[in-house]
């Protein structure tokens, strides 16, 4: 029996190959395929988009840990370039200072720098709200003495006071025992630059006729001695004129923002003139 | 610290004074003795750092610090309550005393300005500083001195 039917499958199986074999030779077989893959192209449309899922799914588990490990590699990567952008912008910023710093001593020939002119960083200010001092971190050893004109790129800081081995102490201008011999860019007139506790500039002693107006620029005058000339002070921002007062007075807006004062440059040319033992040692000659 | 701090801290042109308000907590907390022990080294350490002519600062702090003393244990003990109702009146002691002593040694002072535009805006911004000053020392000082369990 069995082998009987083994026979007859066997038999259907010769005829349906001749079948086939005969049919393609007679040029029916793409119609028939094409029946055939109608029938199914749609459930292998939908075993293939499952199979797809499914190893999209197995995929994804699979490299987690991939992407876990190439995250924190992208995090290190983010947090080095960030410390890296941080030093890049204070490198960046304290060229452009220095740059700054290099133009205005281009643009001042007058003043004879000489090559130890010191640019000082501020390390300090002074720690009550008294007084406006700053230190910096320059000192007797970088060629710096008492009574030195302190400028940045954008005007007058002050002058040296105090100096110690490696560090000196600045008087700004703001202070109230500052004093800066002035004058206004347009009318010439002159007067005397005076800081305040409150740290605004007030320029005093102009003569009564001259004429000033809020925007004049006022400069060091160079009188007296103790500065040198044409440095830029400030603008004026607001004059009282009184019939009663025997001078006007000016409001400076000082072109220098002394809070955030970060690098100077010290005139270490400049000899301040000491009057007082000028006369003394005239006295004596003769 | 206060040195280097107080460009970066500055509001309005002022700075709190670090200095003064440590040693006006530790008084409050401690006691005047102790506090004068801090406000003497307090103060020689503002005078290395300050243009004011020296003892200025030294005697201002100390005499800031005997005044903060007498509240000691007569209000509220150790609260916070004391550190900030009095840091106001102390500040303006410590920095008037500082600018009468250097004006008294020739240093030019309008007055009315000072006040409006320094010791107030210091005195206002030091009471607002006593809020993160006091309770750090106020655990230090509890770490340092544990209280004994009641029996």
């Amino acid at each position: 029996m069995r082998t009987e039917s083994r026979r007859l499958i066997l038999g259907l199986v010769l005829a349906l190959l001749l079948l086939g074999f005969a049919l393609d030779r007679a040029g029916y077989a793409p119609v028939l395929r094409g029946y055939g893959r109608a029938v199914f192209t749609p459930v292998l449309q939908t075993l293939t988009s499952v199979v797809q899922q499914v190893s999209g799914r197995v995929e994804a588990i699979e490299s987690v840990e991939a992407l876990r490990a190439r995250n924190a590699e992208l995090e290190a990567t983010v947090n080095r370039l960030m410390v890296e952008n941080v030093r890049l912008r204070e490198v960046e910023r304290e060229n452009e200072q220095l740059r700054q710093l290099l133009n205005y001593t281009r643009n001042n020939p007058l003043f004879t720098y000489q090559p130890t002119t010191v640019i000082g960083r501020s390390i300090g200010a002074d720690p009550t709200n008294l007084l406006y001092f700053v230190y910096v971190d320059v000192g007797a050893r970088d060629g710096i003495a008492t009574e030195m004109p302190v400028v940045t790129e954008r005007g007058l800081v002050g002058r040296v006071t105090a100096v110690g081995p490696n560090s000196a102490q600045v008087l700004l201008i703001i202070d109230p025992s500052s004093a800066v011999n002035a004058i206004i860019q347009n009318s010439r007139a002159t007067g005397v630059v005076r800081g305040s506790i409150d740290g605004v500039l007030v320029m005093d002693r102009i003569p009564p006729n001259a004429e000033v107006s809020p925007g004049d620029i006022v400069l060091t005058s160079g009188l007296g001695g103790n500065f040198p000339d044409k440095i830029v002070i400030g603008q004026v921002t607001e004059v009282t004129r009184r019939d009663q007062d025997m001078f006007q007075t000016a409001r400076i807006r000082p072109t220098v923002d002394f809070g955030k004062l970060e690098r100077m440059l010290i005139i270490t040319s400049f000899q301040p003139i000491d009057f007082d033992a000028e006369l003394k040692s005239g006295e004596d000659s003769n | 610290m206060q040195v280097v701090l107080s460009p970066y801290i500055r509001v309005s042109g002022v700075h709190p004074d670090l200095v003064l308000l440590v040693v006006v907590s530790w008084v409050f907390l401690r006691g005047v003795r102790e506090g004068l022990v801090w406000a003497l080294m307090g103060s020689l350490g503002l005078e290395l750092f300050s243009a004011a002519p020296f003892g200025v600062l030294t005697f201002s702090l100390l005499t800031t610090t005997i005044v903060a003393g007498l509240g000691h244990g007569r209000l509220f003990g150790s609260s916070i309550v004391l550190p900030l109702s009095l840091t106001f009146p102390l500040s303006l002691l410590f920095n008037g005393l500082a600018l009468v002593l250097m004006f008294l040694l020739g240093r030019p002072v309008v007055w009315l300005d000072a006040f409006s535009n320094v010791l107030l805006p210091a005195a206002i911004y030091n009471t607002m500083m006593m809020v993160l000053v006091f309770p750090p020392l106020y655990l230090l000082n509890r770490f340092l001195n544990p209280q004994p369990l009641a029996m």
